[in-house]
């Protein structure tokens, strides 16, 4: 076998990490898993250790999909996400499913997803701007949640690399909350919703490198969005959990089947047994290893006891929807995929989501790529009037008033939140634009009268590898502790996306943000 | 006087069941719904087909909501039926309302509040919809209900929402569920429901 069997999968310090960990070279089916669990996009290895220094405390469920804040016998989930290089290569599924895996995010914890936010970065590419445009509306509206704050800015160092960050709300009952730690072992491994095809492939390696100039290439790692599939299965997951039938629950997004069983597994101290015969497939030509990678939109992961099998397919078939029992929990914390009896890999469940230590760079460069070109707000009224705003019916303001903001009425508990969706380009100095931007959202909350109460964030930044994209990261998170200290909220949840640039340009670092407040009504 | 019977139709991708049940509770009115799949067999005073994209909008909107065992069973002529933007659709796909409704003249989703001419009067409702541009030849003037005051998606005559000859089947593509709250800062969608409880 070549020595050089991981090139292009993992690094050579990766994969010696791995073979002294395991004692043996890894076969090529887990050089494969590797190759995405280890990827920046899942494993976060240029961010994990600085992250640890958000504030959290005043937050809920902070480990899982989606954090969030009490609003009394309610809890008010939120997270937001990027959805960049997707964007760059195709447009509108790139947008459109972004929506979807955010949506699938407070989903899985059992809250019902009742409004989006967008922040949109463009430069002049206008093909670039009508099909993220297209996406988020036919997919947003589609599912019937309505967008009601929109961020847009233009600037030319997004013309190659379009910033397209997406803020899911989810509201659920406290009680009701479903997480993806509480599997044990001896239970079934259900998966639900679209047949797993080819699409999608190695999103999560495709979303932790540059741009090439191969964009051709690029888009078989493009996920394919469909806006009815998701509507059903949001109808049949919340029908589903309502009746209580599901242990514990993981949305499939990055590296499908992989991340999600592995997650779960990790988080809940218990192994996992896949077999690759059992799952629902779309594609016959579709790869063993493309099987655990795909990036399939519509799907979920469910950890069911066996005897309640029978009641949750009755209600996926009302829902027109498909699913397969893919394999079991078990009690060691491995991680074992089988075909049929052939076994495919057999890894501890720790090392497949555990990276060996990176090195960063904290260089500060003052020569940067960065031009001294202005940013400006948006063309805006073209763009949120394609979003329904009002479905749902609990949103409070035309997004004419300020296209930024909006109020949600919480009827449950008598109350209002107030949702702020803005950024920090960063120009010149990272953390007063950082920290100067999240006050200025404070304030403006609090003007309206909302108390701030939490926020979420995605940190869209250029390669890490290269001064001084880990310097300003440092400096940005360092601003956020200070802001939210101050303030006294919490960070919720967030998304890092590195990597926003190609061959002849990068994006100036933005940090965007989504704030919530919250008004009791008199 | 007993509390008004409603159905409400849910289809796969309908998505403003739950807004126009609670519009319902609101009016006291006694409200369940109705799955694709059912055949409607209770006696109900009113029947709503709301908003949404109903089988994803594939095919054309409505197309295959119409062929649904809830649609094929409506009680014309018994219940008052009314159907809201997706609902229209299905209406005017099932022929039980003359007309089709098409792409908005800009090609685009429209969503914003609309001013509305109707019963005499200007009133504000939200719009949300792709296929909203209503066409019809002939149409008789005596069974428009409602007309946009900006035609902000070239119907025909700016026609928002029309009545069947009987008075028995109304379609508007409006949200009048969406505009019942003081809280939320629009109340004239109580309007139209004190209209159609009153045609019933």
């Amino acid at each position: 076998m070549s020595k050089t069997r991981y090139n292009g999968l993992i690094s050579k310090n990766e994969f010696e990490y791995i073979k002294n960990e395991l004692g043996r070279e890894p076969s090529d089916f887990e050089l494969h898993l590797f190759s995405a669990t280890y990827s920046e996009h899942c494993s976060y290895k240029h961010s994990k250790e600085l992250l640890k220094l958000l504030p959290k405390k005043e937050a809920i469920f902070t480990d899982e999909n989606a954090g969030g804040i009490e609003v009394g016998e309610h809890a008010v989930l939120f997270k937001m996400e990027s959805h960049n290089h997707p964007c760059a290569v195709e447009p509108f599924n790139g947008a459109a499913t972004g929506i979807g895996g955010i949506v699938r995010d407070v989903l899985a914890m059992n809250a019902r997803p009742i409004a989006l936010c967008n922040s949109l970065k463009f430069g002049a590419d206008k093909r670039i701007i009508k099909g993220v445009v297209d996406g988020i509306s036919v997919y947003g509206n589609s599912i019937g949640v309505p967008t009601i704050s929109t961020e847009v800015l233009l600037d030319d160092c997004f013309t190659e690399n379009p910033l397209v960050n997406v803020t899911a709300i989810g509201l659920a009952k406290k009680s009701d909350i479903l997480t993806s730690n509480t599997a044990k072992s001896g239970l079934k491994l259900m998966l639900v919703g679209s047949a797993t095809m080819r699409d999608g492939m190695g999103g999560a390696a495709f979303a932790s490198k540059e741009l090439s100039d191969e964009k051709a290439e690029d888009k078989l790692s493009i996920q394919i969005a469909n806006p009815f599939e998701k509507k059903k299965l949001i109808e049949a997951c919340l029908d589903i959990f309502s009746k209580k039938l599901v242990v514990s629950c993981q949305d499939c997004g990055a590296a499908g089947i992989l991340s999600s069983t592995s997650e779960v597994a990790f988080k809940s101290g218990c192994g996992v047994e896949i077999d690759l015969n059992k799952i629902h497939i779309g594609d016959k030509s579709i790869r063993d290893f493309e099987i655990m990678l795909s990036e399939t939109q519509e799907r979920m992961l469910f950890v069911v006891e066996e005897s309640k099998i029978a009641e949750i397919e009755s209600i996926i078939i009302k829902y027109h929807l498909e699913s397969s029992i893919i394999g079991d929990t078990i009690g060691d914390e491995k991680y074992v995929v089988k075909k049929g009896d052939e076994i495919k890999a057999d890894l501890p469940s720790w090392l497949l989501v555990t990276p060996p230590a990176t090195e960063l760079n904290f260089e500060h460069n003052d020569v940067c790529l960065k031009n001294p070109s202005y940013v400006k707000d948006g063309n805006c009224p073209e763009i949120y009037e394609q979003y329904d705003h009002t479905v749902g019916t609990r949103t409070q303001y035309q997004p004419a008033e300020n296209p930024q903001f909006n109020s949600l009425w919480i009827h449950e508990e008598n109350c209002f939140l107030g949702v702020y969706t803005f950024c920090a380009v960063i120009q010149n100095n990272a953390f007063d634009e950082v920290y100067d931007a999240i006050l200025n959202a404070s304030k403006l909350l609090k003007e309206k009268g909302f108390q701030p109460a939490g926020l979420t964030n995605c940190l869209n930044f250029a390669n890490p590898e290269i001064p001084p994209t880990m310097h300003e990261f440092r400096e940005s998170i360092s601003a956020i502790k200070q802001a939210c200290d101050e303030l006294k909220i919490p960070v919720c949840s967030g998304n890092v996306s590195f990597y926003n640039e190609s061959s002849s340009s990068r994006i100036k670092n933005t940090p965007t943000f989504t704030i919530i407040g919250i008004k009791y009504s008199a | 006087m007993s509390k008004l019977k409603v159905g409400i139709i849910v289809f796969l991708g309908t998505n403003c069941e739950q807004d126009t049940k609670r519009a319902c509770d609101f009016f006291g009115w006694d409200s369940e719904f109705i799955w694709q799949d059912e055949k409607i067999e209770k006696n109900y005073d009113l029947i709503f087909i709301p908003g949404g994209f109903s089988y994803g909008d594939h095919v054309s909107s409505g197309r295959i909501a119409k062929l649904s065992p809830a649609v094929k069973s409506l009680p014309v002529g018994k219940s008052l039926i009314v159907g809201i933007c997706n609902g229209f659709q299905v209406l005017c796909e099932a022929k039980l309302l003359p007309g089709a409704l098409i792409d908005n003249q800009n090609i685009k989703f429209i969503s914003k509040v609309s001013e509305l001419n109707f019963q005499n009067e200007i009133i504000n409702l939200p719009i949300a919809h792709h296929q909203g541009n209503y066409t019809c030849e002939n149409i008789d003037k005596t069974q428009v209900l409602m007309t946009y005051k900006n035609n902000e998606n070239g119907s025909d005559l700016s026609i928002a929402g029309i009545y069947d000859k009987q008075n028995k089947i109304i379609g508007m593509m409006p949200h009048p569920e969406r505009a019942i709250y003081e809280e939320l800062g629009l109340t004239d969608g109580r309007k139209v429901f004190k209209f159609v409880k009153n045609q019933i």
